[in-house]
């Protein structure tokens, strides 16, 4: 099933995949479908920085399609890739507190939710997902 | 051209370009639907988002290009709608008004034409973003008749340049990331301050392979995130670090004996020179163990090829060209010097500058600057401070008229108080930008160059122009010779002059990049090295000609605040903006919008002060308003913020996010390189009770 692995050690939080994925679903501000965040461990000087880019990990078996009363999201038998029909979906909200993973974006303005789509417009066309493309690190990938 | 599947079937235009949204230059592929920019995509046929040597450009190459954050965002920027779309003239104390493209060519030439004729063509100085496009302002300033162009490199890496330039004879040595298996850097930040696009995953593959990756710091950067180590250390004390490295190779015999006998000038003095430059000395001016220094010291001699590199955090401090001179002995201690997983001298192949045309008038007047007098190894970018300064004294005369080019002066320059000041006092002022900057709200006229794509692959925004056309029209509207050409043809003609290739046949090219081939090595033994005496130099006849020590002498100097200001303030830049200019982009901000400022919980316990308190910041030049943050990635003895925050200008998403970090310098130049010392002052930090607003102060 199509998927991004991301590779922590490789990570340097530098946010191309977050721009990359602005860019390419022209999100407006508020709505984020991949954000990276970090982690400070460790005590001085001997630090460590944890970097983690999220984004929807397209579960097997998606709280977030479980949890929607009115069928907007649904995962694709052919890919696995976890889809909301924005024309569907009644902003609810329902998805947002079920995902585990915290990764459903919400659109005030449309009164919808979103999220990750792997860039299945690109998949389509034989490109990778944005963020992977884009990845400065090479830390994210994607498996087809 | 082809279909894009992602705007309904509609034509898509795919034209290779470069980002210019940092100096970096990074190769994209602009897209564009109905005569707009939809996207940038990268563009894997420039190696800039691949790789910086030929090997590992072909050997990445199937892994394609990459963008980052600021060029992935550019398109917000592109279609800002607080972008300016009229050249604007000052009216009364804060009013504008609108003029047309012609009526502003024409107050801009008849302030120039007076200015020239009453006090003299050098009264002009002319300030410009080095990677705008440079050379036909420098014609425009020959023609013109000032020798007072500059451009941003001085408030760049302009000690580093002559720091590098002394000692191994290239102004911009590169590092071989990917290959190192050693990398120590001291006060250089590639992982956040991504000058290039490939430098991230160089990294990953060099510390893949196995490479040790050392960060000395003041601060826990995002590359020191990555490494092995991070050293915090004291700052403006690098140079002593660096030379006491050099005294546990001499002493231990870990030099490499065969570089050092053929290919270097100075050795002996040099070693009598770090004698004395123990770690125990090194300990008391850098606050780093003597320990440390001396187990990094034999690491570094014991791994090759190992890259030894430095860049913003050092040179940007009064004694920043000695700190970098003292850097730069390790690589020749250890023979690092241009073989793979070293420090690379390039191959550079620059677009061929037109000659001065026998019409533009003889240049007689001194700089204003004292740019190759006063500052003996200046770089050609000029010395900003002392620019501002000539503003204020009038000595050793006094500038007229000030241009400046996608350049926040304001902003930018150490000391913003004083910059204002200067720029009052100056007769015209006209600004090449695309918002009201800080610069621009001084001046008396604003005029809108186009932004962040290098090949024009749009139509600009109705009264908005390439900034070489508007510097092309001012000077024909002036009726100085030599511009009655299309832009495109000097281009042409500067190309043919290098590359032996045209405009048009490099945009056929694939992806419309031309690759000069394979990088060549250990190019030294050839030809020597680009010194005075052909050699790596420890010990500089130059320097001592100029009047200065021989030997990197203040390199080892433990800076020193006034009484009463007990932390040094440093700043840095951060991945997602560019200088002061990127901060109106909406998705940027998104991104990272404000810039607290950093201390460590030791000091904030000693002050008081919890995560998130409002601060009252106070050097001897400012008092301003911050938000701390108390964590552990900065030394104890320092503050610092991100540089770029705290517009009072710009545009409305800019505004009022943040403290602008410039506040607080005192505003001087490294008495060798001319560099602005933007990185060296002092504070004192305190808890702001009860009010709130920087109009308070």
């Amino acid at each position: 099933m199509a998927r991004i692995v991301f590779n922590q050690g490789r990570c340097t939080g530098c946010r191309a995949c977050e721009g990359a994925c602005k860019q390419e679903n022209n999100l407006p501000v508020g709505v984020r479908w991949r954000v990276v965040t970090h982690n400070l461990q460790g005590q001085y000087p001997d630090l460590k920085k944890i970097y983690q880019s999220s984004a929807c990990s397209h579960c097997g078996k998606p709280k977030c399609s479980e949890a929607c009363p009115s069928g907007a999201i649904k995962k694709q038998v052919e890919n696995g890739i976890v889809l909301v029909d924005e024309a569907k979906c009644n902003g609810c909200g329902e998805c947002i507190k079920a995902c585990p993973f915290g990764v459903m974006a919400f659109d005030k303005e449309k009164q919808k939710a979103g999220k990750c789509t792997l860039c299945i417009n690109r998949l389509n066309h034989g490109l990778g997902p944005a963020c992977v493309v884009n990845c400065l690190a090479l830390a994210l990938e994607f498996k087809g | 051209m082809k279909v894009d599947m992602k705007y309904g079937g509609r034509l898509c235009k795919v034209i290779p370009t470069c980002c210019n949204a940092c100096g970096g230059q990074t190769g994209v592929l602009a897209h564009v639907v109905d005569g707009k920019v939809v996207k940038l995509e990268p563009n894997s046929e420039n190696p800039i988002g691949v790789a910086n040597t030929y090997e590992e450009f072909i050997t990445e190459k199937p892994r394609g290009a990459r963008m980052c954050p600021k060029g992935l965002s550019a398109v917000k920027q592109l279609y800002d709608p607080g972008r300016l779309t009229k050249p604007l003239r000052r009216k009364g104390e804060k009013g504008w008004q609108e003029l047309t493209w012609e009526e502003a060519l024409d107050l801009a030439a008849e302030k120039l034409e007076k200015i020239r004729d009453v006090h003299g063509p050098e009264t002009l100085l002319w300030f410009s973003e080095d990677h705008s496009f440079t050379h036909i302002q420098q014609d425009f300033c020959r023609a013109y008749g000032t020798p007072n162009y500059m451009n941003h490199a001085n408030l760049c890496d302009v000690a580093r340049k002559a720091g590098y330039k002394l000692t191994l004879g290239d102004e911009r040595p590169i590092a071989d990331i990917a290959r190192a298996k050693y990398i120590l850097s001291f006060g250089w930040n590639p992982l956040a301050a991504t000058k290039w696009a490939y430098l991230p995953a160089a990294f990953i593959k060099a510390l893949e392979a196995g490479a040790k990756l050392v960060v000395v710091d003041p601060v826990f950067t995002a590359t020191a995130a990555k490494a092995a180590e991070w050293v915090p250390i004291r700052p403006g004390t690098d140079g002593a670090m660096a030379l006491a490295m050099g005294h546990v190779i001499v002493q231990e015999g870990l030099y490499d004996q065969e570089f050092v006998d053929n290919w270097s000038t100075g050795f002996d003095r040099y070693k009598e020179f770090v004698a004395d430059k123990t770690p125990g000395w090194a300990e008391d001016i850098t606050g780093v163990p003597a320990e440390t220094i001396v187990r990094l010291a034999r690491e570094l001699a014991g791994t090759k090829p190992a890259v030894v590199d430095t860049w913003s955090g050092v040179s940007h401090y009064s004694n920043g060209t000695e700190a970098t001179r003292a850097i730069a002995m390790l690589l020749g201690l250890t023979g690092q010097i241009d073989g793979p997983g070293m420090m690379l001298l390039p191959e550079r192949v620059q677009p061929k500058h037109r000659a001065p045309l026998a019409e533009w008038p003889k240049i007689t007047a001194p700089r204003v600057d004292g740019l190759g007098t006063k500052y003996p190894f200046a770089h050609k970018s000029g010395v900003y401070v002392e620019a501002r300064e000539a503003m204020l004294t009038g000595e050793p005369y006094q500038p007229r008229a000030a241009v400046f080019v996608f350049q926040n002066f304001v902003m930018s320059m150490p000391n913003i108080e004083k910059t204002i000041k200067a720029l009052r006092k100056m007769d015209f002022v006209m600004v090449v930008d695309p918002y009201l900057s800080e610069t621009a709200l001084e001046a008396d006229l604003v005029a809108f160059p186009s932004i962040s794509l290098r090949q024009p692959v749009v139509e600009p925004p109705e009264g908005v122009r390439p900034e070489y056309e508007l510097v092309m029209a001012l000077a024909r509207k002036l009726g100085l010779p030599g511009f009655d050409m299309s832009y495109e043809s000097l281009l042409d003609a500067e190309l043919r002059g290098s590359a032996a290739l045209g405009l048009e046949e490099v945009k056929a090219l694939p992806g419309g990049v031309w690759n000069q081939g394979p990088t060549k090595y250990y190019k030294y033994r050839e030809k020597g090295f680009a010194t005075s005496s052909g050699k790596f130099e420890f010990y500089s006849l130059k320097m001592k000609e100029a009047g200065f020590p021989p030997l990197p002498e203040t390199a080892g100097l433990k800076p020193q605040g006034p009484a009463g200001y007990p932390l040094a303030i440093i700043n840095w830049k951060c991945m997602e903006h560019t200088h002061s200019r990127t901060h109106n982009n909406p998705w940027l901000m998104e991104m990272e919008g404000s810039n607290p400022l950093f201390m460590h919980p030791w000091t904030a316990e000693e002050l008081g002060l919890q995560d998130g308190d409002l601060i009252l910041v106070e050097s001897p030049y400012a008092r301003k308003e911050a938000i701390v943050k108390v964590t552990q990635e900065i030394h104890p003895g320092a503050v610092g913020m991100t540089h770029g925050f705290g517009h009072w200008g710009l545009g409305k998403v800019a505004r009022n996010r943040g403290t602008a970090v410039n506040h607080f310098y005192e505003g001087k130049a490294d008495k060798l390189s001319g560099q602005a010392i933007i990185k060296e002052g002092w504070v004192r930090v305190s808890k702001r009770e009860g009010q709130n607003g920087q109009d308070s102060l």
